[in-house]
């Protein structure tokens, strides 16, 4: 039996400023299926990094999107 | 599905390693990486949270190699003589042989992500270590001193001619400089007796 595999996912996003994080925070920590999550706003692309079991990238997307905030998920 | 491809993940360290050390802490980006290293941005997402995870993570892997490099046949029990002579031979090596990694040590010691990537090290080099100067002070071959005190008489005499050794010229920097067994010895001699009670 294996257990059910943790999966990461990122997105390009526009998680810009630092009191964007509030905002996500408030959608992202209501998510069961997430373990952890950060944004690397170092990052020219502003990414998303989300660890997940069973998490759809479209669910994350439309997510972002209801927030009002771009996303995309990034080809491995 | 993202899966794990070690051979994506070794260019990754590899190039991570050569571009701070070439460039500094800040000449490192996750997109001038991914382009080095052959890879997608997000494929550095999944070993790593953000940059700054990258770089302590790298320095814990790197670090856990040059401990186990400096630990090959040395014993804490050791006379403070026989293990000093071992680490010296160890440590010498392992600079040597890896010049980017030893590089990159020493840069991230001086830096400030040095107390979070401590914490994550192994304490079992830490410990072998202490054990081994407990046990010379002890048989009162070792003075008691402050461990800054001790490391520097100790250990930053080797580096200082490894790092001659290893860019081939001495001091004058014109001559040759090659670090052989009569220059360690000889160096070795002295620091040995700066540190006899």
């Amino acid at each position: 039996m294996s257990p059910i595999e943790m999966q990461v996912l990122v997105f390009k996003t526009s998680i810009r400023r630092r009191n964007d994080l509030a905002r996500v925070a408030a959608v992202l920590d209501r998510e069961y299926a997430i373990r952890k999550w950060n944004v690397d706003q170092q990052d020219i692309d502003n990414i998303l990094r989300i660890e997940a079991y069973e998490l759809s990238p479209d669910r994350v997307i439309e997510l972002m999107h209801d927030t009002g905030f771009q996303c995309e998920e990034l080809p491995d | 599905m993202r899966t794990r491809d070690e051979n994506k993940a070794q260019a990754i360290r590899e190039k991570a390693l050569e571009m701070i050390v070439r460039e500094g802490f800040d000449g490192l980006s996750m997109q001038k990486l991914a382009k080095a290293a052959g890879v997608s941005p997000a494929t550095i997402y999944i070993y790593y949270k953000d940059r700054d995870d990258l770089i302590v993570q790298l320095w814990v892997q790197e670090t856990e190699r040059m401990f186990d490099a400096t630990l090959v046949d040395f014993d804490p029990t050791m006379s403070f003589e026989a293990g000093l002579k071992i680490q010296w031979m160890n440590r010498a090596r392992f600079c040597i042989d890896n010049p980017v990694s030893a590089d990159f040590l020493e840069q991230l010691k001086h830096s400030p992500y040095h107390p979070t990537a401590m914490k994550k090290v192994n304490p079992r080099f830490m410990e072998a270590m202490k054990e081994f100067a407990h046990n010379a002070i002890k048989r009162n071959e070792l003075v008691k001193l402050p461990l800054e005190v001790y490391w520097s008489v100790a250990f930053a005499p080797l580096y200082s001619l490894v790092k001659f050794h290893m860019t081939g010229r001495g001091l004058r920097g014109t001559e040759k400089f090659v670090l052989d067994d009569k220059t360690m010895s000889q160096a070795l001699k002295l620091v040995l007796k700066a540190l006899k009670p």
